[in-house]
C-alpha cells in the first residue's frame, strides 16, 4: 500500500524506499533517488534551494519561487471515510470567520435545507445549512466567536444504520 | 577469498544448447505459475466483483511494502492434481515485508473453487505454519474460504497433520510469542472460524467478512433457527459483542490500512547474527547457468560453474579440494551472509560422504548456515565400497545432516535420486526452505533404471513360467512405466505435491537464497549436538 | 528633535502599521507605546514597543474601536500623543477631539478637517464649490421637474443609480443620450420593484477608470505640499492589491493638474498633517471622489519615491512645527510599486485563509512591512493583509522586475498567501504597458487561477513532503537492508 500525498486535491501515491546509499522516491513507473539537507532539495543529482515547514500532517513547501500546500492522507482515516463515514452530521466551516447568528440550538429537530448557523468572513454573510433531516446534537462555537475553515461548527446526531 | 575461475566456453556448440533449452524451460515455469496466479474463469472474477471482493493478488499489492521483495512458496502446488482445477491448491503462500516487518502470507484464493481447502491446500497452510514455526517469522492469514472440499475430506481432516494441525500449529506460534494477525476477508466457516480465534489480531470487513462455527443454513437445519449472515457472525457483532475479532473494517482496503498499522506496531525481531558482509554480485553472469546446466540431466559438468554464478564476488574457499571430490565443500557468501556449500560433483564415495559428515559438524560449530546443491544419483555400489563401509560413511553423513543445529537449505539443482538425497539434506531432514529447479526430478531411482527394474521383474516371473517375450512386447511392458515415473518424478509432480517450497528458475535461485536465510535467522541457533556417529 | 513638546507617542493601531509608526517613532528618538488587545499579545508590534498596554473588547476588533478606553490607558500611561494609524479611529472625529481633550496630541488634521471630509456628500460639494472637479451629476430630489434634463446635461457615458439602492442593484449604464429617457423609465420601475422608491440619480461614469491619488502634507501655518500621486488602479472589489508611484498613465500636463488640484483642495480646507485625496481617472478627465484625513496603507511608495518619511513629517507637523520646505523641494525620483500580501486563497474566489506562520523569511534589500513574525498564527480576528512588499527601481521596468523577484523570494508557510497572484499580474501584459484600469482584474478572471504545478515540479514537492513527513521516512527506514537493496523482486 503506497502513501497517499495530496497536492490541490489531487492524490498522489507515492512510496520512499532506503538503501546503503540513501532514499528514492518511487512515483508510477519512476523513481528518483532524493535527499533534503537543510536548505537544499537533492532531486536526481541535481541540487535545488527550498525551504519546508510541517504542522502535523501538511507539508509547506517553496520551491522555485512558488508555496505549495501538501497534505499527507493517513490510510487508515483516508480509507474509512471514502468506505462511508458519518460525512453527514458534522457540518464544517466553508471558510475561516466568527459566528453571527446560532438560529439552531441542541436539541432542535430540522430538515435538510434549514439554517443552523450564520457566519460572517470578509464582511461577507454566509447561511450554513442542515445537508439532512435530523436532530442537532451540538453547536461549538457561540456569536463573536472566530474559526478556521473546515473547523466543525454544528454537529447533527449520528443517524441509525 | 579467492574467486572461482570459470572454465567454461560461452559460445561452445553444447553451452548454446543447452541455454536454449533451459531458458525454455524457465519460460515455461513463469507462464505456468502465471496461469496458476492469475488464470480464471471469467464467471469466478464476476462473482468476486459482485461481491465487493479484491481479487487475491490486488490483496497482496495493498498489503505489502511497494518496492520490496515477495517470495512466493509452492504457486504451482496441486498442478498436477484435482485435473488441474485448483490451481495453487487455492491457497497463496509467501514471505514479504509489511509495514517493515518480515512475514509470511498465508491467503486463501476465494477466485480458485471459493476458497475451499483440498487436501493439497490443508496441506499447503500446514507447511506455511511449520515454515513460520521453524524460522519464527509473524504470520498475516487472509480468511476467505467455502470451507473444506467435503468429498475428499478422508485426505484432509482426520490425520495428525491434516486441518487440525492447522490450528495447533498457531497455538504452538502463539506460545512462542511469534504474533499472528487475520485478515477476514470472507467467510471463516467451522474448522477456519479458529484462525482469527487464534489470532493475537483479527480484522474484519463489515459486509463480507464473517466467522461461524456453522453457517445460516446449518444452524437452520440443526435448530430452525433463522438468521443472515451479518447477524451471525458479521463484523459488528463480532468486534463489539463477542470480542472474537478486534477491528472492524468497512472496506477491504480499509482493512489492509488497518492491519499494516498492526503490523507496523509489533516489536521489529531479534535476528541471530551471523558472519556477514556488504553483498556483492557474482562476478559472472547468473545468466549463464542456464547454458551450465546440461540438456540432459545425465551429462556430467562441473558444480563449481553453478556455483560460481550464486554467491557473492563469486569467491569460493574450498574445504578439502583433493579429497572425496565428488563433494565440493567450501564457504562462500550469500547476500552478504556466510555460508557452508555442499554440492554433488558426481556420486557419493566413501571419502565424500566423510567430507560431507565432517564439513557439516565445522559448519554447525562455527554457526554458518548450510546450503545443498543436490545433483545426486546415488552413493557408489560394489563389493569394495561396502568392504570400506559406504553405509556406515552415509549414515554418518545423514546423522550429521539430522543434527544440526544451524538452518539448512537444499536446491535441487539437476536431480536428487536414491539415498543420496538423505545425506544431501532432503525434504525429510527439516531445511528449512527446499527449491526445486524446472529440469530437476526426484525419486527413489532414475526412470530408466527403474522401467528396467520393473520390467525385468515382469519377464523373469513369465521365463519362469516357460514364455519369452518379442522387444515389442517387452517395451509394451517397459513403456507405460518410463513413461508414469518421467511423470512422477519430474519437478512439476514434486511440487504439485509439496515436496518441496517450490520451483525457481535457476537466476532467482541467489534472491531467494537470499530472502531465506534472512528469514531464518528470525529463530535462534541452538547449540551443535548429535547421536552417535558409527565410526 | 528635542523641540517636540511630547516624549512618547502611543500607537492606537495594531500589525504592520504600527510597527512602521514605532519604527519612526524610535528613530526620532522618542518612546514608543502600543495598545493591543490579548489577541495580539505576541505580535511583533507589542514587541517593538517600548511600553505595551492592553486593552479589552468584547471581540478584538472592538477593543481597537474603543476610543474611551483607549484615552484612558493613554493618558494614565502619560502618553504625550497618540497616531491612530489607518482604518479604526483614524477617521473619527470624535476620538480626535477626545485625545485633544485629554491634553494629548493627536496626530492627524483638525476634527473639523475629519468630519468635513468624512461627510462624503459635504465634501464633495465642497470641492465642487470651489472650482474642483467633481464628477458631473444630477439628484432627482433636487429638482424633481428638471431631472431629465439635467440628467442629459450630465453627458455621457452616465449611469443611473436608484436613490434608495445599494449593492449594484438597478443601477443602469447610458452610453447613447437617445436611449436615456427609456432608461430612466425602467430604471424607475425597477427602483420601485426592488426597493420600494423609485427616485434616482444619475452621476457621469467614467469607463475604465484609474484610481489616481495625491499625497498631500499641511502644517498649521497653513502650508501646503503635495507629494505627487499613486496610481491604485490595481483593485480587486474595491480592495487594493498593487499600488505604484509614479502613475504610468499620466501625462506630465495632467500630472501637474491632478496635483496641484490636490493641493489646492487641502489648502481651501486648511488641512494639517497627512492626507489624501482620491480622484477617479479616465480618458483625460479627472474626478473629486473622495479626501481620506489619515495616513493611508500604500504610503510608503510615495516615501520611497520622494525619500521623506511621513511619519517622521506627521509628528513634526503635530508638535507644532512649520513644513520647513516648499513645493519645489519635493522630487520624485525613479519608479516605486508596492505589493499588499493577504492570507487569501486567490483560485478559491479569494477565500480569507488562515493557519501558522511556521517559516516567514524577507528577502535581502527589500523594504517589507508586516505586521507577522514566524511563530505567529494568521486568524480570522482581524483583516487578511499580512505585509506590503515596497520595491524602488529606476524605472518602471526595473522595479517590476524587483517586484517580481521579491515575491519569488519571500518565503511565507503555513498560511497560504496570494503571492502567486501578485506575480501573475506584475507579470499581465497590461499592467506592464501600464494599461491599467479598476476593472482590470474582474476582466482577467484567469489571472486568480493558480496553474496547477507541472509534472518536474510535482516530482520535487512528493520528494520533499516524502522525506519530511516521518509517517514516510519511517517505513522507509523500517524496511530491512536486504529487501530495501532487492527492490520490488518477485519469482
Amino acid at each position: 500500500m503506497q502513501h497517499r500525498i495530496a497536492i490541490e486535491d489531487i492524490v498522489h501515491r507515492v512510496w520512499l524506499s532506503r538503501d546503503a546509499r540513501g532514499h528514492s522516491l518511487h512515483l508510477g513507473d519512476a523513481q528518483w533517488p532524493v535527499a533534503l539537507e537543510g536548505g537544499t532539495l537533492r532531486f536526481d543529482g541535481k541540487a535545488v534551494p527550498v525551504a519546508v515547514a510541517i504542522d502535523g500532517d501538511r507539508v509547506f513547501v517553496h520551491l522555485d519561487g512558488t508555496a505549495h500546500e501538501l497534505v499527507y492522507q493517513n490510510p487508515i482515516a483516508f480509507h474509512a471515510a471514502e468506505a462511508g463515514g458519518p460525512a453527514e452530521d458534522a457540518i464544517r466551516a466553508p471558510m475561516p470567520g466568527s459566528v453571527i447568528a446560532t438560529p439552531a440550538v441542541e436539541g432542535d429537530e430540522v430538515a435538510a435545507g434549514d439554517t443552523l448557523i450564520v457566519i460572517e468572513s470578509m464582511k461577507l454573510e454566509t447561511a450554513v445549512k442542515a445537508p439532512r433531516d435530523g436532530t442537532v446534537e451540538a453547536v461549538r462555537f457561540a456569536v463573536g466567536q472566530s474559526f478556521e475553515r473546515d473547523a466543525v461548527l454544528v454537529t447533527l446526531v449520528p443517524q441509525e444504520g | 577469498m579467492a574467486r572461482i575461475v570459470s572454465q567454461i566456453d560461452t559460445r561452445s556448440e553444447a553451452f548454446l544448447a543447452n541455454a536454449e533449452h533451459n531458458r525454455s524451460l524457465a519460460e515455461e515455469l513463469h507462464r505456468r505459475q502465471k496461469d496458476a496466479r492469475f488464470k480464471r474463469p471469467q464467471r469466478d472474477l464476476d462473482r468476486l466483483a459482485r461481491q465487493d471482493k479484491m481479487f487475491l493478488r490486488d490483496r497482496l499489492e495493498a498489503l505489502l511494502d511497494p518496492g520490496t521483495p515477495f517470495l512466493e512458496l509452492s504457486t504451482l502446488a496441486a498442478n498436477m492434481a484435482y485435473d488441474g482445477d485448483v490451481p495453487g491448491a487455492g491457497q497463496m503462500s509467501g514471505i514479504g515485508i509489511v509495514s517493515g516487518r518480515e512475514v509470511i502470507i498465508h491467503a486463501d484464493d476465494a477466485s480458485v473453487k471459493g476458497g475451499a481447502w483440498y487436501p493439497l491446500s490443508v496441506k499447503k497452510i500446514v507447511r506455511t505454519l511449520d515454515i513460520a514455526i521453524e524460522n519464527r517469522l509473524p504470520v498475516i492469514h487472509l480468511c476467505d474460504s467455502a470451507g473444506g472440499f467435503l468429498p475428499l475430506q478422508r485426505d484432509l481432516f482426520a490425520d495428525r497433520y491434516y486441518a487440525g494441525r492447522i490450528f495447533r500449529n498457531q497455538s504452538i506460534l502463539s506460545k512462542m510469542g511469534v504474533p499472528q494477525l487475520s485478515v477476514v476477508l470472507g467467510h471463516c466457516t467451522a474448522g477456519g472460524a479458529y484462525i482469527p480465534a487464534l489470532s493475537d489480531y483479527s480484522v474484519i470487513v463489515r459486509g463480507t467478512g464473517a466467522i461461524f462455527l456453522g453457517g445460516p443454513p446449518l444452524v437452520k437445519a440443526a435448530t430452525g433457527e433463522e438468521v443472515t449472515v451479518e447477524e451471525l457472525g458479521g463484523a459488528d457483532m463480532h468486534t463489539s459483542v463477542s470480542g472474537t475479532a478486534d477491528y472492524p473494517a468497512a472496506s477491504e482496503a480499509h482493512a489492509f490500512a488497518i492491519a499494516r498499522e498492526i503490523v507496523g506496531q509489533w516489536t521489529a525481531a531479534e535476528k541471530t547474527p551471523i558472519d556477514w558482509a556488504e553483498p556483492e554480485d557474482p562476478y559472472y553472469d547468473p545468466q549463464e547457468l542456464y547454458g551450465i546446466l546440461p540438456r540432459d540431466s545425465r551429462t556430467v559438468f562441473d558444480m563449481r560453474e553453478l556455483i560460481a554464478r550464486l554467491i557473492d564476488g563469486s569467491h569460493f574457499h574450498e574445504y578439502q579440494p583433493a579429497y572425496g571430490t565428488t563433494l565440493v565443500c567450501g564457504y562462500a557468501r550469500i547476500w552478504g551472509y556466510k555460508v557452508g556449500i555442499l554440492a554433488n560433483n558426481g556420486v557419493l564415495f566413501n571419502d565424500s560422504a566423510l567430507k560431507g559428515a565432517h564439513f557439516i559438524q565445522l559448519c554447525d560449530k562455527n554457526r554458518t548456515p548450510l546450503l545443498f546443491l543436490q545433483n545426486i544419483t546415488g552413493f557408489m555400489v560394489g563389493k569394495e565400497y561396502e568392504r570400506r563401509g559406504i553405509s556406515k560413511d552415509g549414515a554418518k553423513m545423514i546423522m550429521a545432516v539430522s543434527g544440526a543445529s544451524v538452518p539448512k537449505f537444499t536446491i535441487n539443482c539437476n536431480g536428487a535420486f536414491g539415498a543420496g538425497v538423505y545425506g544431501m539434506s532432503g525434504r525429510a531432514f527439516d531445511p528449512r526452505f527446499m527449491f526445486t529447479w524446472p529440469g530437476a526430478g526426484t525419486s527413489v531411482m532414475g526412470a530408466e533404471q527403474a522401467a528396467n527394474v520393473l520390467s525385468d521383474i515382469k519377464i523373469r516371473q513369465l521365463a519362469r513360467e516357460g514364455r519369452s517375450l518379442s522387444d515389442d512386447e517387452i517395451a509394451a511392458i517397459r513403456d507405460p512405466v518410463l513413461e508414469d515415473y518421467k511423470r512422477e518424478q519430474s519437478a512439476y509432480y514434486a511440487t504439485s505435491e509439496l515436496w518441496d517450497d517450490g520451483i525457481l528458475d535457476p537466476v532467482d535461485t541467489r534472491n531467494a537464497l537470499g530472502i531465506c536465510i534472512s528469514a531464518a535467522l528470525n529463530a535462534p541457533i541452538e547449540k551443535p549436538h548429535y547421536g552417535v556417529f558409527r565410526l | 528633535m528635542s523641540s517636540l513638546p511630547f516624549r512618547s507617542v502611543l500607537v492606537a493601531n495594531r500589525g504592520e502599521i504600527a510597527v512602521r509608526i514605532l519604527r519612526t517613532v524610535k528613530t526620532l528618538g522618542l518612546e514608543g507605546y502600543v495598545v493591543f488587545h490579548a489577541a495580539d499579545r505576541d505580535s511583533p508590534a507589542v514587541r517593538a514597543a517600548d511600553r505595551a498596554i492592553e486593552i479589552t473588547g468584547a471581540t478584538p476588533v472592538a477593543a481597537y474601536l474603543d476610543g474611551a478606553q483607549i484615552v484612558e490607558k493613554a493618558k494614565a500611561a502619560g502618553a504625550g500623543a497618540i497616531h491612530p494609524g489607518y482604518g479604526f479611529l483614524s477617521e473619527n472625529a470624535d476620538f480626535a477631539r477626545a485625545v485633544a481633550a485629554a491634553g494629548i496630541v493627536f496626530v492627524g488634521p483638525t476634527p473639523e478637517a475629519i468630519e468635513l471630509m468624512g461627510d462624503k456628500v459635504r465634501a464633495r460639494n465642497f470641492v465642487a464649490e470651489r472650482g474642483f472637479p467633481v464628477a458631473p451629476s444630477a439628484i432627482e430630489d433636487d429638482d424633481p421637474a428638471s431631472f431629465a434634463e439635467r440628467a442629459r446635461a450630465v453627458g455621457a457615458p452616465l449611469l443611473i443609480k436608484p436613490s434608495a439602492g445599494g449593492g449594484g442593484k438597478g443601477m443602469r449604464i447610458v452610453r447613447d443620450l437617445a436611449m436615456l429617457d427609456d432608461e430612466i423609465v425602467r430604471a424607475r420601475s425597477e427602483g420601485q420593484r426592488y426597493f420600494g422608491d423609485g427616485r434616482l440619480y444619475v452621476e457621469r461614469y467614467v469607463e475604465r477608470p484609474r484610481h489616481i491619488e495625491v499625497q498631500v502634507l499641511g502644517d498649521a501655518h497653513g502650508n501646503v505640499v503635495h507629494l505627487f500621486e499613486r496610481e491604485c488602479s490595481i483593485q480587486r472589489r474595491f480592495q487594493k492589491i498593487i499600488e505604484e508611484s509614479p502613475s504610468p498613465g499620466l501625462t506630465p500636463d495632467e500630472r501637474t493638474r491632478i496635483c496641484e488640484a490636490a493641493a489646492g483642495i487641502a489648502r481651501a480646507a486648511g488641512y494639517r498633517n497627512a492626507g489624501t485625496v482620491e480622484f477617479i481617472y479616465g480618458a483625460g478627465e479627472f474626478y473629486f471622489l473622495e479626501m481620506n484625513t489619515r495616513l493611508q496603507v500604500e504610503h510608503p511608495v510615495t516615501e520611497e519615491v520622494t525619500g521623506f518619511d511621513l511619519v517622521a513629517e506627521q509628528l513634526r507637523i503635530a508638535a507644532g512645527a512649520p513644513l520647513g520646505y516648499g513645493q519645489d523641494a519635493v522630487a520624485c525620483r525613479g519608479h516605486a510599486i508596492e505589493l499588499r500580501l493577504y492570507a487569501e486563497d486567490s483560485s478559491r474566489d479569494f477565500t480569507p485563509t488562515t493557519g501558522p506562520v511556521l517559516v516567514y523569511r524577507t528577502p535581502p534589500d527589500v523594504r517589507v512591512d508586516s505586521g507577522i513574525a514566524e511563530g505567529g498564527r494568521v486568524t480570522a480576528a482581524f483583516d487578511p493583509m499580512l505585509a506590503k512588499v515596497i520595491v524602488h527601481g529606476a524605472d518602471r521596468a526595473e522595479a517590476i522586475a524587483k517586484a517580481d523577484k521579491a515575491l519569488a523570494e519571500l518565503v511565507l508557510l503555513g498560511c497560504r498567501t496570494n503571492a502567486a497572484f501578485l506575480r501573475r499580474l506584475l507579470a499581465d501584459p497590461d499592467f506592464r504597458s501600464g494599461a491599467m484600469h479598476t476593472g482590470l482584474i474582474a476582466e482577467k478572471p484567469g489571472l486568480a487561477e493558480d496553474p496547477p504545478p507541472d509534472q518536474a515540479t510535482i516530482a520535487r514537492l512528493l520528494g520533499v513532503a516524502a522525506l519530511s513527513l516521518r509517517a514516510v521516512r519511517d517505513a522507509a527506514d523500517a524496511v530491512p537492508r536486504l529487501h530495501a537493496a532487492m527492490g520490488g523482486w518477485r519469482n
